[in-house]
Order: structure tokens, then C-alpha cells, then sequence
């Protein structure tokens, strides 16, 4: 106690830092299932099964990786290509996540005006992100580790450097992570926003993904047939991982000493500077900012525009919005380019096959009908109110009006994605002009019924509890539940598709014609569905 | 203007809100009382239509909010405790926006505009993205945004709550500007000075039932309303 009787009591770091460490943890187990344990519990589940699921099938990827270096006899290759998949997961998987949870987290400022020191505040913070990158490598080291074993077999100082270099590499990506998310908060300071920014790079992410993907099978025959050749360019551009990698099978004490600095080293620097700017840094934040910003004047516009335009605005400002929710739209524009540059393959195959004229456009359709199952834009629409809902609710609209206005800008969304996807299809070989333009009218009408389809699914589904607006439109039960409802009618197009071809030999005009009255049908339900009764008394009776 | 007849709300077996009848008329400005958890916020949730209730009735300019929500909804305008905002508009587009959903015509709008951003020293600030706000500056947008469709009855839960001393003076002087005109305010409160200076009539509710309404004079006698309040609340 002081003169003046009030406590002086003073918290040590480790106290406060273990205090820090335990609230994340509660916030992660609450954002999985809410307080129910059973939830929670299902959902942990779910994501082992998920991990487990992943790991098993990198194990077959790692299998003929690890048969082909067996074969060659140069096995240090294997270990590099691992850490360039590491470094490449954690980074991907954090990045963004980094600057969230580190310098726009909400209680920064709380927590600042209490006596704690920016270092414990940063660490605790560097701690639960580390936790989900190796999170991230354990889903890659695990399967590699175990096939390794299997083929080729680890004496004991290389399973303790490879172990060694799993609880290092996290850190080098980590490093990467903070400086990146440190541009991203001094950039964000000094522009109105970076949303463009964002979205090229995250977009660019998605593309570099499925570019290594459809890859895959090219670099796994050149990976078996010459490691070294395969694994020279990324060493020579990045040494550590040569140095990883040869320092597990080759012993090198001094090679996996340099790879063991460039991990450490980089992540002690940038941990160091961030924790001497972190005030700084944190408190540029976006009330501090004083740009100039010009009046629109106002205009009149019809309700019901008024708020499709709310909508459309909503989704075009979030850019976590637009990449989880539109996922599918980029996946249908790259599968279609891609699908575009070896179309004289492709008609080759299909050409050898019989009674499969008009294969190659339905495929297309297919793959367009497919990506639109995973486009969820609708789908969090209603979740996204949230604490803003009574601005509607107390508004002088309609349920119909409210939840049409909702499923439309889903719709408007992807016209254009469809016209650029089914223009592309127009180059897939002779068709009659009537599936020409079937090409066009179908996936719009499948995506009018998944944009109804997904309102429903969110109003069915709410999730109102979100802390940032990725957990809403990502991590919600409506997203799947869209996913599900828009799958229905596209399996059975799938399976409509053997049977007019094949057993009824019909041109494929009369399927895209079975597929359009297919979808106009489940739009009509889903529409009597949304404006009906239910519904109204369903909005009416939402908790937000 | 404002009629609720016997309402009563339960949530799941608490019952927050207990047969509860109240009748305020144009021109009055009708302050609801009440210690925290008394049932003010459901009460006036359920008489703006956006909380469901299980019996009674509630009557807008003679139309039912059960029946004739949006009939209701066009007469009225809330502002919440806490006025949660789509932070990604400017407060032009959000003030632009609310009016779309009434149909405020251009002229209207923009008088409107003109008149409460510069009451409220808001007129800069509107261009900016409402992200960028401080909850006063929302609270201030929130009350634009309620009074340029021009509703005849306002009903606001905490209104001074976040609101810098000239805000608040404005306000009341407009609260009495609009019962003049012949329009209706009920609002909740905390501060009993206010409601004492400002309130033609009182409503004192305690654990979801109605304990003293009338007139200010009825309620409080010669006492103030700060004392009965305590009484009553025991």
C-alpha cells in the first residue's frame, strides 16, 4: 500500500503473459462451437479429421517423392522441398492473420493502458500465431516424416535435426509474416485503403495455388527422376533450404547451423523491432488518420435498389468477403484458362472417345455449374448484420424485400465471371447455336437458384456472434449448408448427363435443355421457398 | 400516437416485460424509467417491430405492429442505445441510404441533411467512412439519419448516452421542437434531471411490470423524480 492506501501491487511478465496467453485461448475454444462443450468438441473433431484428411493425402504425394529419391539415391532434396512447402503453408496461412491478431486486435489499446510491457503484449500475441503455424507444419512434417521413415529411414541424429528444423521453421516464416503485415499497417496509414492491394495479392496467392496444383503431377515425375535438378533452382534462390536439408541427412553440422541462423536470426530482428515500434505501430491506427475525403451529394434511389447497392458495397469493401466467398468464381476462371490453353488435348481425348460429340462444352458447362456450388456470397449475407440488423428491422421493408435484396447482388456477382466463362466455352468445338446459348442461360440460372438457395441456408443458420467478418462468411454452418443445397441439383445434372448422351444418345442441347428446366424448377422453389411464410416468420424471430 | 396494451415478453421462463399498457399522445414527450435489466429496451424493441412478443397489443397512429409493421415503421423512427452502423459507408451514403428505405424526396433530404449536420457539427465528417467515428459522432449520425424522414413519432433508447453537452442540449431543444409540431417522443433514460425537465409525462417500470405513470407532476408530487424514483425502486 502506498501513503494514500492504495494497493501497489505489481504483476510479474511471466504472470502477465501467461494471463494474456490463457484469454486467447479462450477466445479460439469460444469461436469454435459458442459454450456448448458438445459443439466444441464436434468441431475439434471435425478439424482433426480435416488435418488427418490432408496429412493422408500429402502421405501419397510424400510416397512418390520419397520412391523416387530412394531411387536416385540423393535423399537431402526431400527435406528442401518440405521446407519450401512449410514456409510456404505457415505463410499463406498467417499472413494476413499476423496482422489481425497483432496490430489491429481490439484490445491493443486496453491492454496498452495497463502496466504491461509492449514486449509481453507482442509475445503473447507471437505465441498463439506460432501455435497455428505449426499448426501448419505438423500437417506437412508428420506425413513426411512417417514416409521417410518407411522408404528410406532416419538414423537417430538425423530424426533429432529433423524434428529440430520443424520447431525452427515456423519461426522463419513467422519473421516473414510480421514484416509483411508491418508494411500492410504503414501502408494502410498512409492510402484510404488497401483493399486493391489485397485483393490482387490474395487472388495472386489463390492462382500461384492452383497453378502448383495443376503442376503436381509435372514436378512429381521430374522430382522422381532428378531431385537435385528439381530442388536446384529454389536452393539456389533460397540457401537455407539446401542447407536444411543437407544438414538432416548429410550431418552437416555447419550447414544446419547456418539454416538453424537464418531462421533464428531473422525472427530475434524483426520480433525485436516490432516490439519497439508496437506502440507505434498500433496506435496508427485508423482513427488517427486524416485524409480528405470528397461529399457524393445525395441522390434518390428506389428502396429495393437502395439496398442491393448496400449489399454489393458490403461485399466490394470486404476483401476476406469477396476471396472466401467468391473462391469459386477465380477457381472457374483459371480451370477455364487453363482448360482453354490445351483444348487441342483435351478434344484429342475426347475425340478418341465414342458417342461423346458435344463431351467437351457440357464438361465446361459442368466445371462452370461446379465452381458456382462453392460460390457462398448469399450465404453470409444475414449473418453479416449482425448488431446493424435493427437499421433493416426497424425500417419500413418488407421480409420479401429484405431477403431478395439479399440473394440478388450474389447474382449480379457472378454474370460476369459466367458471361467470360461461357464465352470461353464457345471455343470448345462445333456445337448447334441453340447450346450456344444454353451455355450462357444455364449457369445464370443455376446461379439465381444458389443465391436464393444460400440466403435460405443463412437464414436458417445465423451466426451473429462473429469478432471479424471472415468467421461469418468462412467459419458459420450457412456457407456449408449453401454448399449442400447447391450440390443437389448439380449431381443430378451430372447424372443426367450419361444418360442423354450415352443411353439415349441425345446431342448435348437436349441435356443443357434438361439442365435449364432442371434449375429454373429448384429456382422457383427456392424462391417460393425464401418469399413465403416461413421465412417472414423465420427473419421475424432472429436473435441478433 | 404511441398506444401498448397489456404487453407482456418473456425469454424462455424470465419474464422481462409484464402486462404493460402505456398511451402516448402527439405533442407529448414521454420519458420510460427503469433500473437496468427493468424490461425498457424489450419494451421498446417491441413497440419498433423488431422484437417478437407473446401477448398484448401495440398500436402506431391506430395500426397494429403486429399486423401492419411497415404501415407503423413509416410513422417512426428508433435510435438504439447504441447505434451499430455500416461502418464500410461514408455517413452521407448511410443518411442517403435510410432515406431511400423512407422515400425522402431529393429537396427534402437535402435540407435535412443540411439542417441537423450543421446542428450537430457533423456537416465534415459526413463525407468519412463511419469506421472512422467515434461513438458520438455515430450517435449524431444515428439521430440525423432518424429525423430527415421527418417521423412523426420517435422513439430512442438512451439517446444522451455518448452525446458531448451541446449535442444534448440541441437535441432536447429538438425533441421539444418536434412534440411542438405535433409529433410524439418516448424515450428511456438514466438521467432522472432530464427526464424531470424534459418529460410531459413518466412511466417508472421495475422488473418488467409498470409501478407509477401519469403526468410529471402526478408521479412525482412535490418531491423529485429522483426520490420516487429510489422509493419505488425500493
Amino acid at each position: 500500500m502506498d501513503v494514500n492506501g492504495f494497493p501497489e501491487t505489481k504483476v510479474s511478465a511471466g504472470k502477465a503473459l501467461r494471463a494474456l496467453i490463457r484469454i486467447k485461448l479462450l477466445e479460439f475454444i469460444s469461436s469454435l462451437g459458442g459454450k456448448k462443450k458438445s459443439s466444441i468438441g464436434g468441431m475439434i473433431g471435425l478439424m482433426i479429421f480435416l488435418a488427418l484428411v490432408i496429412a493422408f493425402s500429402l502421405g501419397s504425394v510424400f510416397v512418390v517423392i520419397a520412391i523416387g529419391i530412394d531411387n536416385s539415391g540423393i535423399t537431402w532434396p526431400y527435406f528442401s522441398l518440405l521446407g519450401v512447402l512449410t514456409l510456404l503453408l505457415c505463410f499463406i496461412g498467417s499472413v494476413f492473420l499476423t496482422e489481425t491478431q497483432m496490430f489491429q486486435a481490439k484490445d491493443n489499446e486496453l491492454l496498452l493502458s495497463m502496466p504491461l510491457s509492449p514486449h509481453v503484449i507482442l509475445l503473447s500475441r507471437l505465441l498463439s500465431l506460432l501455435v497455428f503455424d505449426y499448426g501448419y507444419a505438423l500437417i506437412l512434417a508428420l506425413p513426411a516424416g512417417i514416409v521417410y521413415q518407411i522408404f528410406i529411414g532416419f538414423d537417430l541424429p538425423a530424426l533429432l535435426l529433423f524434428l529440430l528444423s520443424f520447431l525452427t521453421l515456423p519461426l522463419m516464416s513467422m519473421a516473414l509474416s510480421m514484416l509483411i503485415a508491418w508494411l500492410f499497417s504503414a501502408i494502410s496509414a498512409r492510402i484510404k485503403s488497401t483493399r486493391l492491394i489485397r485483393l490482387i495479392l490474395s487472388i495472386g496467392a489463390c492462382v500461384a495455388y492452383f497453378f502448383f496444383l495443376m503442376r503436381e503431377q509435372e514436378g512429381l515425375n521430374q522430382m522422381a527422376e532428378d531431385p537435385e535438378a528439381f530442388i536446384k533452382p529454389l536452393v539456389e534462390a533460397f540457401p537455407p533450404l539446401g542447407w536444411m536439408g543437407r544438414g538432416i541427412v548429410e550431418h552437416d553440422a555447419l550447414s544446419f547451423l547456418l539454416y538453424l541462423a537464418a531462421c533464428i536470426l531473422p525472427f530475434a530482428l524483426v520480433s525485436y523491432a516490432v516490439g519497439r515500434n508496437f506502440i507505434h505501430i498500433v496506435l496508427r491506427g485508423e482513427g488517427h488518420r486524416d485524409f480528405h475525403y470528397k461529399s457524393q451529394g445525395s441522390r434518390v434511389t428506389p428502396a429495393f435498389r437502395s439496398m442491393v447497392q448496400l449489399e454489393l458495397t458490403r461485399f466490394l469493401s470486404s476483401v476476406g468477403y469477396m476471396i472466401n466467398a467468391g473462391m469459386g468464381l477465380i477457381m472457374m476462371i483459371i480451370a477455364l484458362v487453363f482448360a482453354l490453353l490445351r483444348v487441342d488435348q483435351l478434344q484429342e481425348m475426347v475425340g478418341s472417345l465414342q458417342n461423346m460429340d458435344g463431351f467437351l462444352p457440357a464438361a465446361g458447362c459442368l466445371t462452370i455449374l461446379g465452381c458456382l456450388c462453392l460460390t457462398t456470397i448469399s450465404a453470409a449475407t444475414i449473418s453479416l448484420e449482425a448488431k446493424t440488423f435493427w437499421i433493416m428491422r426497424a425500417a419500413p421493408v418488407s421480409s420479401r424485400e429484405l431477403l431478395l435484396a439479399k440473394a440478388l447482388p450474389h447474382f449480379l456477382v457472378c454474370i460476369p465471371f459466367i458471361v467470360a466463362g461461357a464465352t470461353m466455352l464457345q471455343f470448345a468445338g462445333t456445337m448447334s447455336a441453340a447450346c450456344r446459348i444454353l451455355l450462357y442461360v444455364v449457369p445464370l440460372t443455376a446461379s439465381a437458384y444458389n443465391a436464393l438457395a444460400g440466403v435460405q441456408a443463412n437464414l436458417n443458420h445465423p451466426k451473429f456472434d462473429w469478432k471479424n467478418e471472415t468467421q461469418a462468411v468462412k467459419q458459420g454452418f450457412a456457407p456449408l449448408a449453401a454448399m449442400i443445397y447447391n450440390i443437389i441439383p448439380f449431381v443430378l445434372t451430372i447424372l443426367l448427363l450419361p444418360v442423354l448422351l450415352l443411353i439415349l444418345e441425345q446431342p448435348v442441347s437436349i441435356w443443357a435443355l434438361a439442365v435449364e428446366l432442371l434449375y429454373l424448377l429448384f429456382t422457383w422453389l427456392a424462391y417460393a421457398r425464401l418469399t413465403g411464410k416461413t421465412s417472414d416468420r423465420k427473419l421475424v424471430a432472429l436473435k441478433w | 400516437m404511441l398506444r401498448i396494451e397489456h404487453l407482456t415478453k418473456t425469454f424462455g421462463a424470465k419474464v422481462a416485460v409484464n402486462d404493460l399498457s402505456l398511451h402516448i399522445q402527439s405533442g407529448e414527450i414521454y420519458g420510460f424509467i427503469g433500473h437496468n435489466g427493468a424490461g425498457k429496451t424489450t419494451t421498446i424493441k417491441a413497440c419498433c417491430g423488431i422484437m417478437e412478443f407473446d401477448a398484448g397489443e401495440i398500436y402506431v397512429g391506430g395500426h397494429s405492429i403486429r399486423t401492419e409493421a411497415n404501415v407503423c415503421k413509416q410513422i417512426m423512427a428508433y435510435i438504439p442505445d447504441n447505434p451499430d452502423l455500416y461502418e464500410f459507408l461514408s455517413g452521407e451514403r448511410y443518411v442517403n441510404f435510410i432515406s431511400d428505405l423512407y422515400g425522402v424526396s431529393l429537396e427534402e433530404r437535402k435540407a435535412g441533411i443540411a439542417k441537423y449536420g450543421a446542428m450537430f457539427g457533423l456537416t465534415e465528417e459526413l463525407p468519412k467512412p463511419i469506421a472512422t467515428y467515434s461513438h458520438g459522432m455515430k450517435q449524431k449520425l444515428a439521430l440525423i439519419a432518424a429525423l430527415v424522414h421527418k417521423p412523426r413519432l420517435i422513439i430512442m433508447d438512451e439517446p444522451f448516452v455518448g452525446l458531448d453537452p451541446k449535442a444534448s442540449f440541441l437535441l432536447k431543444e429538438e425533441m421539444r421542437e418536434h412534440c411542438r409540431q405535433g409529433g410524439a417522443i418516448f424515450f428511456s433514460t438514466h438521467v432522472l434531471e432530464v427526464a424531470e425537465k424534459l418529460c410531459d409525462k413518466v412511466a417508472i417500470i421495475k422488473n418488467g411490470c409498470l409501478v407509477s405513470s401519469g403526468t410529471m407532476d402526478e408521479v412525482k408530487g412535490d418531491t423529485s423524480l429522483e426520490d420516487v424514483f429510489l422509493e419505488l425502486e425500493g
